[in-house]
């Protein structure tokens, strides 16, 4: 595998370095400057690439590069294009940072199926030399037995390429349905190829490769189908929601080879995935109705166990949904028992912030424990806020404007190149509002940012930003414009009547925090203004409210606040 | 003669198909079996508000703030070149995951991510991944330009004209690999390349295979390692 020390010194290898890097002089300096329109054309390619997977052709960089409007016109196409889906798939894998190992997949496996180690739900395929396609049962000592003779076997169509035909025994398309998607599929003499294969490009699948790469996935592509779906990207976090595709609805179908129960899947989500059918290669998003230990991508499976610690959890949540870093220094020698860490001098710089956030992941288990059900809740708490489920957490991120500017920050940084400068806070701060005010819309952020007339420059700078921007303040309540309060707020007359709304969960005696009297109101009165401007609380709403009974206690509860300090 | 065993090599395995098919109905049917079982009653309905659209006034004060420096240069995604860059040319299917197969085995050392994305795509180049890229780039310049029938069946050479037609073909490689409009080439770059792939005539003669050193120069180019 190693590139040898001959092909370096090969006449081959030097022509094409001293020929690469006089284009590359070339390209770089000479020829932005001789071609005014290629910048344009540079813009117009990285904008094909990172917005829609693909390169332009020659008539789309024509119309492209002929007008400011031509440009825009190619943007828009780029990011409601069928390649947007497979950017945002990537970038997002890229920005979550989620991905498996494969034992991962065998802890979800059943050991023992028949009670003989025989994983007897495994097929084996292969092309035969006249390229006739056949499957046969694969045995745990990997023997492929053919348990029928070859002219007993009949065709089938399997789930993975449309037209395909193959060769089984009926007890396989009896135990594994006509389209073979209740078992597990290999092809051992192709593998390289089913480990590279899109599904329905190929004749060839492998069932291990493509779960593990779904499971994944799951977090990447819930944010994926919500950016392209257009739902508020705050939605990624909503509770209740997540996303399937057709191999992981084939994963939690396989009942008797997979333990489902791991997966903490709720008979909702059981029951809404049957129609999904094995061959959808898109992530779609499901909604399974609230459940607070839920929260969008935080709680699927790629996210619990890539980020195994309650504390990893926390700490990957707070530098890549809020771009923030724990950075205080490290104490020079570790006491040997350190005690409370919120409070030992030395850890409390991070430890104060990061143990109350990683308790609103307790009800989920650490490492394996993650497979025992939901444990009990614990109180945490974060940016002054508390509650005692990721729900809870999900809108005490969502309803700090932190949130969407950490979002502009991974948008720009995918699509420029490089960080916020110092200078740029301004940049930052109105595409931040931009984003808000398009009730978070992330197609809409990329347009912002790849219509920019700075982004269409055909000059290229520093990747290595010597003077980034701060990391996003937190406290900040995402709405930019506020109406004046003019009247004169009283509790009794103008927010009992509507209160109604919120007590019938928090009330006294409820799990929920009580939100029945002016003292309540007045502790928890910020962070139920907050909820219920991003359409969070009450739950059920249908983004954030403009108008209508939610919105009238909302703004009512804002201006007696404000009134009644 | 001829004519009837053609046609008998053609009308059996049709007739063994159509057997199969009468015999055992359920088997070649499309609709998956998930959806048989469940009489697809289909998911519940998102209860979600969709976003905004684009506001032009709104976006008009985004864009009176300036940059403070220009875009970066952003290197390729290294997990996705090899499939990115032979998509421009070929279609999805059989022969482009084998060849995805072939050079997986560099993914790695091109700076691409680990399955447990513990380590992270590479965002900028090394010596290691710009010399695996040059490996690389040439296999698939080799798929391209110069199929192999055992190994790419089904694929032709992807260049337009005859290959002694070279000024025409470099054009055409250059405008395809690098996004850039015909009237945009420079003519020294074109030259430089149709005398590399005069440089690699086989006794003489100027052949598909030929143009593999200045496809990999071509993949190799600035245009093409950054955006």
């Amino acid at each position: 595998m190693r590139l040898s020390v001959q092909f370096l010194k090969s006449r081959f290898f030097q022509r094409i370095f001293a020929t690469t890097w006089r284009f590359s002089f070339f390209f770089a300096l000479v020829w932005p400057m001789q071609h005014s329109e290629a910048a344009s054309t540079r813009s117009v390619r990285r904008a094909a690439q990172l917005l829609g997977a693909r390169m332009p052709d020659e008539s789309e960089i024509s119309a492209a590069i002929a007008s400011d409007a031509g440009y825009r016109a190619f943007v828009r196409k780029l990011v409601t294009s069928d390649g947007f889906y497979d950017a945002m798939l990537r970038y997002h894998e890229r920005v979550l940072g989620v991905g498996l190992p494969s034992e991962y997949l065998s802890e979800l496996e059943r050991d023992d199926l028949d009670g003989k180690s025989q994983k007897v739900a495994k097929l084996s395929c292969r092309r035969g030399s006249n390229n006739r396609l056949t499957c046969g049962w694969k045995s745990a000592d990997r023997k492929t037995t053919a348990s029928c003779l070859a002219a007993a076997q009949h065709p089938v169509a399997p789930f993975w390429k449309e037209g395909l035909v193959l060769w089984v025994c009926p007890s396989v398309s009896h135990a594994c349905g006509a389209d073979l998607s209740k078992c597990s599929i290999e092809f051992p003499g192709d593998g390289n190829e089913a480990r590279n294969s899109e599904l329905g490009s190929s004749d060839v699948f492998d069932s291990r490769r493509s779960m593990l790469k779904s499971l994944s996935r799951q977090a990447a592509g819930l944010a994926t189908a919500v950016a392209v779906e257009n739902y508020p990207y705050t939605k990624i976090l909503a509770p209740g929601i997540t996303a399937v595709d057709g191999v992981l609805s084939m994963l939690f179908r396989q009942t008797f080879q997979f333990d489902i129960s791991k997966l903490h899947a709720n008979d909702s989500l059981l029951r809404q995935i049957k129609s999904i059918p094995a061959s959808q290669r898109r992530f779609q998003l499901v909604y399974t109705g609230d459940a607070y230990e839920t929260a969008g991508i935080l709680s699927t499976f790629g996210w619990l166990r890539r980020y195994e610690k309650n504390r990893t959890r926390a700490n990957q949540l707070y530098e890549r949904l809020m771009c923030r870093k724990f950075t205080s220094q490290l104490p020079r020698v570790f006491p040997q028992d350190p005690g409370n860490l919120r409070t030992t001098e030395g850890c409390s710089g991070c430890h104060a912030t990061l143990d109350p956030l990683a308790d609103f992941f307790s009800v989920w288990g650490e490492g394996g424990g993650l497979y025992n059900g939901l444990a009990a809740s614990r109180e945490g708490s974060f940016i002054g806020r508390s509650g005692n489920s990721l729900a809870d957490l999900a809108n005490i991120i969502v309803a700090d404007e932190a949130f969407a500017a950490c979002t502009v920050n991974n948008a720009f940084e995918y699509l420029a190149g490089r960080k916020f400068r110092a200078s740029e806070s301004e940049l930052r701060q109105r595409l931040t509002d931009y984003f808000i005010d398009s009730k978070y819309s992330f197609r809409e952020l990329m347009y912002a940012i790849a219509t920019h007339p700075d982004f269409t420059v055909s000059a290229r700078g520093d990747a290595n930003v010597t003077d980034p921007l701060e990391q996003p303040a937190l406290g900040k309540v995402p709405e930019p414009t506020l109406p004046t309060c003019n009247t004169t707020i009283d509790f009794n007359a103008d927010i009992v009547p509507l209160m109604s709304q919120c007590t019938s969960c928090h009330r006294t005696g409820a799990p929920r925090q009580a939100l029945e009297t002016p003292e309540q109101w007045k502790q928890w009165g910020n962070q139920a203004v907050s909820m219920m401007s991003v359409g969070q609380m009450p739950p059920g709403l249908q983004g954030a409210p403009t108008a209508g009974p939610v919105y009238q206690l909302k703004e009512a509860v804002r201006c007696w606040l404000a009134q009644n300090p | 003669m001829n004519h009837s065993r053609s046609f008998a090599m053609a009308i059996i395995p049709t007739i063994v198909f159509f057997a199969g098919i009468l015999v055992f109905p359920s088997a070649c049917r499309k609709k998956s079996s998930l959806l048989e079982e469940t009489g697809g009653s289909g998911t519940d309905t998102i209860p979600f508000e969709k976003a905004g659209d684009a506001d032009t006034t709104a976006l008009t004060l985004v864009h009176s703030k300036s940059f403070a420096s220009a875009p970066a240069p952003v290197r390729p995604d290294p997990d996705l070149y090899a499939r990115r860059l032979l998509r421009q040319f070929r279609n999805d299917g059989n022969t482009l995951a084998r060849q995805l197969g072939l050079v997986e085995q560099y993914r790695l050392m091109l700076g691409g991510a680990t399955d447990d994305f513990r380590t992270v795509p590479q965002d900028s180049y090394d010596a290691t991944s710009l010399l695996t890229l040059q490996k690389v780039a040439q296999e698939i310049c080799i798929a391209l330009v110069s199929p192999n029938p055992s190994v790419h069946s089904g694929w032709q050479s992807v260049l337009p004209e005859a290959p002694e037609n070279v000024t025409a073909n470099v054009r055409w490689l250059m405008r395809k690999m690098h996004a850039v409009p015909d009237a945009s080439l420079n003519s020294s770059a074109v030259s430089e390349l149709v005398e590399m792939v005069q440089a690699d005539a086989v006794k003489g003669v100027i052949v598909a295979s030929s143009y593999i050193t200045a496809c990999t120069a071509m993949a190799l180019d600035a245009e093409a390692l950054l955006l």
